[in-house]
């Protein structure tokens, strides 16, 4: 392998560029400024990433369609087509935008992208699930229902209860005979719900007043024919009762069915 | 008798980075002949790879605080090339930027490096200069890094920012399209 000789041209230009102080060395602070506004792009995507997800987890959660997979592939297609496909590509996006940021780290464009965005979608998924067990959203959901939180009212306030849908989260407000009971959805709507010798109820389970349960089952104005009822814990979603309507913006109501 | 030991790269780096303007002239005199060799690959114009040298080693003046003089300044210093003359390659053929390299979404095994012995090496690489030209920069840049500037696939790759097992992979594809090339041409003849 031979070695050309240094091209002096190249070596005076840059020289007396420095030397002329026409080229001046950039001080370590910018560097270190571009560090800090990098990592903090990191930190904020990362926060933006897990509310996103946490918040269509929660909305998922308040429709009862995070619930619907339990009825078979019926449900898994209604769950589908319920997504919140604006927050789901906003999570796409925020995740495409932290993997440009993290690929700057040594750590990270050392290792095949699929292990950076795996690691990314695994951390996103834990803090996710953290983040919903803190309860935060419900927190800013009873806020924006109370008017505290008027900023809430385009997340948490018209709420999203998917229209025709054949799953209905609530609370039992009135155990009416065997085989009816009113049931009063997490939008406020009451409705009665009919129990057939076909409707799946777990075993051992004694539907109760103050119950909260998911029920599945086709609609007809304020009528459910119930094909299955799946009891809830208290915390799977927030009734619109608790949530306090009392003080919702008019503009931010939900309609009544 | 007195033996001179000439300070390191690293060392004369971290000169640079406290003030010492004219220790930047050792490093431009050690990388410039070594830089227009990697460029030569890529750009055919002696006047093009001069500019674009001067424009690497003004902006390795103005960004060197960025250097981190605890690693090695070699491939901090060719990255700055690399990514010089593969830009002025895109700008003239107007090939547009890929965010993401496909051959770097998934992993692959890392193939060994000492496959080739030193006379085969060498041999490779006097072939290898005749077709160069025909590759895609993206695999040019590997097998000039491994057969002509004697790098390892862990420099390559903290140049090129590619994870090492990418190094490889695109050192196998590259000897494959010029085996290729070659064939097609022997069959022709």
């Amino acid at each position: 392998m031979t070695q050309t000789n240094t091209n002096p041209s190249v070596t005076d230009n840059v020289l007396s560029a420095i030397r002329s102080g026409k080229t001046r060395m950039k001080p370590r602070w910018h560097f270190v400024f571009r560090a800090i506004l990098v990592a903090l792009g990191v930190f904020i995507v990362s926060i933006g990433i897990v509310y996103v997800a946490s918040l269509i987890h929660f909305l998922l959660r308040q429709n009862g369609m995070w619930f619907a997979p339990d009825v078979g592939m019926r449900g898994m297609g209604l769950l589908f087509l319920s997504l919140p496909w604006i927050l789901v590509a906003s999570v796409i996006v925020f995740i495409i935008i932290l993997e440009i940021l993290v690929r700057q780290y040594a750590f990270a464009y050392k290792q095949p992208l699929m292990y950076s965005l795996t690691g990314i979608v695994a951390l996103a998924a834990l803090a996710t699930f953290v983040v919903g067990h803190t309860g935060m959203h419900g927190m800013m959901y009873r806020a924006t229902r109370e008017g505290a939180f008027p900023a809430g009212v385009p997340l948490y306030g018209p709420f999203p209860l998917p229209k025709n849908t054949e799953i209905h989260p609530g609370v039992i407000t009135q155990v009416t005979d065997a085989s009816s009971f009113i049931l009063e959805r997490v939008d406020g709507t009451s409705m009665t719900v009919y129990i057939t010798n076909d409707t799946r109820i777990p075993k051992g389970y004694t539907l109760k007043e103050d119950d909260r349960a998911i029920v599945f089952g086709v609609s007809d104005n304020t009528i459910i024919h119930a094909e299955h009822i799946r009891p809830e814990r208290q915390d799977a979603f927030i009734p619109f009762r608790d949530g306090g309507r009392h003080n919702m913006p008019p503009s931010s109501k939900p309609t009544e069915e | 008798m007195e033996q001179h030991i000439s300070p390191s790269d690293e060392d004369t780096a971290r000169a640079v980075q406290h003030g010492d303007a004219e220790a930047f002239a050792v490093l431009i005199k050690r990388y410039e002949p070594k830089l227009a060799r990697y460029g030569r690959k890529f750009v055919a114009n002696r006047d093009d790879i001069d500019d674009v040298l001067q424009d690497v080693f003004i902006k390795a003046y103005e960004h060197i605080q960025s250097y981190d003089s605890r690693r090695a300044f070699s491939p901090w210093i060719y990255r700055i090339a690399h990514n010089a003359f593969i830009s002025l390659i895109r700008k003239r053929t107007r090939e547009p930027v890929i965010p993401f390299d496909p051959d770097t979404l998934f992993p692959h095994p890392v193939a060994k490096e000492t496959a080739d012995g030193d006379i085969l090496r060498e041999e490779i690489a006097q072939e290898l200069e005749k077709h160069l030209d025909t590759l895609d920069p993206k695999y040019r840049a590997p097998l000039i890094l491994y057969y002509y500037e004697d790098m390892d696939y862990k420099t390559i790759a903290d140049i090129l920012h590619i994870p090492v097992s990418t190094v490889g992979v695109r050192i196998t594809r590259a000897k494959k399209q010029l085996l290729a090339q070659y064939e097609t041409r022997h069959d022709t003849n």
